[in-house]
């Protein structure tokens, strides 16, 4: 088990918190979803992290279970958390966090201006590096039977 | 009912009245009183540092649970199961705090609304040893009228009921004769309260916070508001086996002034029973204490990153 019992921490560490404004534009399984995934990428709910049951966030916060079901769902289409089922939603090892994504965009960006700048010392025309890029594409994706 | 010379009821009336006070008042009128007792002594507002809400709401359930019990305690009197009155009892007041945790549960309120996250489970909320010895107690409950089903050598005693009056249970393939009939019954109380007593402490752990401004209220609510369910579910067992037991005492009783080895089971098994039952209590009344002890509380996080 991987969270603490309540009564029973396993550790000294803070459990971190939902906050939701009923009053707020935003509806509240937005809120919600912003903010487990916030505490996701920053590292405050780890992998293997075990998140509460939906009756057990609904409660606690006076919302419908469908609330807090959406908000859970959006999280498993997003990749960050599975599971649901008897055994409860936990932060999913390997997910790809918005930190992980903007890292990747950067690092995809500056090979991209790299490639730009060889195709432009060797005065290539944009339809040519353009070809070169989906081919390189091409052959990195899997061939399906 | 005829009256003396004097105005007063005759002997015949205060001998039945005493009969009825003695059938009445200790399987069912004492246990009501040293339990409601209890808990209007753990519940006084004065010496608690709770809401008022929550003290309110434990103690209304409990002792309307305590007043469901005494209806049903008389019932099982009056249909003729005396031994079963403490276990009606014991089962009317979890009764009384299931549905205590299903209909009135305290709705978060205010525009800002916090919850920690962190997964609660109903084993932080009970002793460890709990689990153990409730399971255990059950099959016990259970397994008494099996094996005194398939028993050859029970001998029945000179309080054995007559044939037309003894309770039979007609099974598949065979008829279950008394004294294994008769402790079926205890054996579904039991098991009944194990699985009320679960869906009850599922229904606990699910109590919402209601002082964010004071950590570890909500946390001994839960934990006494179990205490109570686990109580119950002991209680409601303890005192099934040990109707079983004094039943069992019945069915090894030896007729004669010799007595033997049977005899002498009969009234260990006998006094094992009474036993049970003042065990019963006890652990009924001590359990169901509002603990005043605080456990540390999980300390809370500053907001999440999106709700800054």
């Amino acid at each position: 088990m991987s969270g603490a019992v309540a009564g029973r921490p396993e550790s000294g560490q803070a459990a971190p918190a939902l906050r939701v404004d009923v009053t707020s534009p935003v509806p509240p399984y937005e809120q919600l979803r912003e903010q487990i995934a916030g505490l996701i990428a920053t590292g405050l709910l780890p992998a293997g992290q075990r998140l509460p049951s939906v009756r057990q966030v609904g409660a606690d916060l006076g919302l419908a279970v469908g609330t807090v079901a959406r908000a859970y769902r959006e999280l498993a289409q997003a990749g960050l958390v599975e599971g649901g089922g008897r055994h409860g939603t936990v932060v999913r090892s390997g997910a790809r966090t918005p930190a992980d994504e903007q890292s990747g965009q950067q690092a995809l960006s500056a090979a991209a201006d790299h490639l730009a700048g060889l195709a432009r010392d060797l005065e290539l025309s944009d339809d040519a590096v353009l070809a070169v890029v989906r081919n390189a594409l091409a052959r990195m994706t899997p061939q399906r039977a | 009912m005829r009256a003396s010379r004097t105005g007063l009821p005759g002997l015949p009336f205060w001998v039945q009245a005493l009969f009825v006070l003695f059938e009445v008042g200790i399987p069912v009128v004492l246990p009501v009183l040293l339990v409601g007792a209890t808990v209007w002594w753990a519940t006084r507002r004065a010496r608690l540092d709770m809401p008022a809400g929550l003290v309110r709401r434990a103690r209304s359930a409990r002792l309307a649970g305590l007043a469901a019990g005494l209806i049903l305690g008389v019932v099982a009197i009056r249909l003729g199961q005396e031994l079963l009155a403490p276990a009606a009892v014991a089962s009317g007041y979890l009764l009384g705090l299931l549905t205590a945790e299903l209909l009135w549960v305290p709705a978060p309120t205010g525009p800002l609304r916090v919850a920690a996250i962190q997964t609660r489970y109903v084993r932080g909320y009970i002793p460890r040893w709990s689990v153990p010895v409730v399971l255990s107690a059950g099959v016990l409950a259970i397994a008494v009228p099996i094996v005194l089903a398939v028993l050859p050598a029970v001998r029945y005693g000179p309080w054995r009921p007559d044939a037309q009056y003894a309770p039979q249970i007609i099974l598949p393939g065979q008829v279950l004769q008394w004294p294994a009939a008769a402790c079926v019954p205890p054996a579904a109380l039991a098991v009944m309260a194990v699985v009320v007593g679960g869906i009850a402490l599922r229904r606990v752990v699910l109590l919402p916070p209601v002082a964010a401004e004071r950590p570890g209220v909500d946390e001994r609510a839960r934990r006494n508001s179990a205490r109570a369910v686990l109580a119950a579910v002991l209680a409601i067992e303890l005192f099934a086996l040990a109707a079983q037991a004094i039943l069992a005492s019945w069915g090894v009783q030896v007729p004669g002034p010799v007595g033997g080895p049977a005899y002498l089971i009969s009234w260990i098994l006998f006094w094992c029973g009474i036993g049970l039952a003042v065990a019963a209590v006890l652990v009924w009344c001590v359990m169901g204490w509002w603990k005043r002890l605080v456990p540390q509380p999980p300390a809370v996080a500053p907001a999440g990153p999106a709700a800054a």
